[in-house]
């Protein structure tokens, strides 16, 4: 039993079937439900893997665009959202490689914090900084530590911990064999662990 | 490119173990070819112009789609069991695969810590991504619509004759209202509770005497004039050994009448009590004397004893 998220129900498969099936027979407006159900969850997802708000919104409405250009490649009996998922992390793969060096800088800008002196200080500066600020401070380094794996093991681990698809659900939407998702997502994990020790240190 | 290069990518990568690492370097010429990946992966960070490269994952992705990851060609005794402790944590390991992981944990308490780890650092990564990004605002149909060619993101298909329909049914009811507002008014007026019918306007002819009236009770002389009154008023029946009151009764016990029909003592009561917020009332005193007892918001009452015989109303 998944614990997590995982993927939509049947009834929201089979609402998202109805969607596509009404885009495809010419009625584009109907795109609208599948673009409000899963904006946000894509959004979130891309936001884990480029660590930059403004290109996370631009890659999750690119991988909308990209869904409705290719609807009639979608099979009606797969779950959109997997293959949404798809497109919108392989787009935000493309991204990184483009773009990598400038994630690094902005995102330690956005985990420094006002200090009570009303000064900037970096994340790391804040030794007697208060509880909320220091699980700031801990999720900052673990987006980090996140940000420092490679992409397929970034994407990886955004699909079993945020998402909290199944191995098998995971094996589907990456197009790979089960214990590929297992020892993967095992080395993903103990890079992460590596990373963010590194980052407490 | 053969699979020792394969497995030494990933020694590049970091992800091998020590012992793996070791056992990777004893074979041939495992050194100058880790040198060589290792040149590689260098020239390859620098015009891809990023910080660091997964050589194993990015690669042998590349080159070879579809083939088998290499970290299950690494995987020793420790590392399937790290492998189980992982899948253990994710629910996804068999019933059978299970009991035994159990029966293993009950003895290997690093092992238990270890698997709390992986399940802190996945709980602590969902809150942070959750934290990141929950203020954020994401309404993407807009642009979404536009730049699939939709004119109108707001249109719906269909939508039109029910608005018609709607736009007709507010019209009639907008109608309906305007026209039958007062009737409803009233219904609804008339159906409310009211215990007593409000009073009559005072007319020019009233209001003159209940003009008389207040200049009468606003006088400062008045207490002194109805005490006065009173005392007139007893001695006389003492003389006429007529039945004397024998005092004046309380306000509590106080019996209320009706004022003759020829005097509309009421009304100017009731406009007096109104206008001075007092209290007015009635005691029998005789059968052409009336006496009232108003009770001001403070002070001591006051007694009035009107003598109502067929002059009139005098005080």
């Amino acid at each position: 039993m998944n614990p997590l998220k995982g993927k939509p129900n049947m009834d929201q498969q089979a609402q998202d079937r109805a969607l596509v099936e009404a885009v495809l027979a010419g009625d584009p407006s109907a795109y609208r439900g599948l673009v409000e159900r899963y904006q946000r969850r894509v959004y979130a997802l891309v936001c884990g893997m480029v660590r930059d708000k403004e290109d996370a919104r631009d890659i999750t409405q690119e991988a909308f665009v990209k869904a409705y250009n290719n609807l009639n490649r979608f099979r009606l009996e797969s779950s959109f959202y997997t293959w949404l998922y798809r497109i919108a992390m392989n787009l935000s793969i493309d991204h990184i490689r483009k773009f990598k060096k400038r994630r690094h800088s902005e995102f330690d800008e956005g985990i420094a914090s006002y200090g009570a002196d009303g000064e900037l200080h970096s994340g790391h500066d804040l030794g007697n900084a208060s509880r909320e600020l220091e699980r700031k401070q801990l999720h900052g380094k673990i987006l980090d530590a996140l940000d420092k794996l490679s992409p397929d093991h970034k994407q990886i681990i955004l699909l079993r911990e945020v998402e909290g698809f199944s191995y098998k659900e995971i094996a589907d939407a990456l197009e790979v064999a089960e214990g590929t998702v297992m020892s993967r997502l095992f080395y993903a994990r103990r890079k992460l662990q590596a990373a963010l020790k590194s980052e407490r240190d | 490119m053969d699979l020792l290069d394969v497995l030494l990518m990933r020694v590049l990568d970091g992800e091998a173990s020590d012992e793996e690492r070791a056992r990777l370097l004893e074979l041939g010429d495992a050194e100058e070819r880790l040198a060589r990946l290792e040149a590689l992966r260098a020239e390859l960070k620098s015009s891809l112009e990023v910080d660091d490269i997964d050589l194993s994952d990015d690669i042998m992705a590349a080159l070879s789609p579809g083939l088998a990851p290499v970290e299950d060609e690494l995987v020793t005794e420790d590392l399937g069991l790290e492998l189980r402790l992982s899948a253990m944590v994710d629910g996804e390991l068999s019933g059978e695969e299970r009991l035994a992981m159990g029966e293993h944990l009950a003895s290997n308490p690093d092992d238990v810590d270890q698997m709390t780890a992986i399940a802190d650092m996945g709980r602590q990564l969902r809150e942070a991504l959750r934290l990141d990004t929950k203020n954020d605002e994401v309404e993407l149909w807009g642009a979404v619509a536009e730049s699939i060619g939709i004119e109108d993101p707001e249109h719906v298909p269909g939508w039109e004759p029910a608005a018609e329909i709607l736009r007709e049914a507010l019209a009639e009811e907008a109608a309906l209202s305007a026209a039958d507002e007062g009737k409803l008014t009233a219904a609804i007026m008339n159906a409310l509770p009211r215990p007593e019918p409000l009073p009559e306007p005072v007319t020019e002819e009233e209001s003159a005497v209940v003009g008389g009236w207040r200049q009468i009770f606003l006088s400062p002389a008045l207490p002194a004039l109805a005490a006065l009154c009173i005392a007139v008023i007893l001695l006389g029946r003492v003389f006429v050994n007529e039945e004397v009151v024998e005092s004046i009764p309380e306000a509590e016990v106080a019996m209320a009448v009706e004022a003759p029909e020829d005097v509309d003592t009421a009304t100017a009561d009731d406009v007096y009590a109104m206008v001075h917020d007092a209290e007015v009332e009635e005691l029998e005193m005789d059968d052409d004397v009336l006496v009232q007892v108003i009770q001001m918001d403070e002070g001591a009452p006051l007694f009035l004893m009107i003598d109502e015989g067929d002059e009139g109303a005098t005080l």
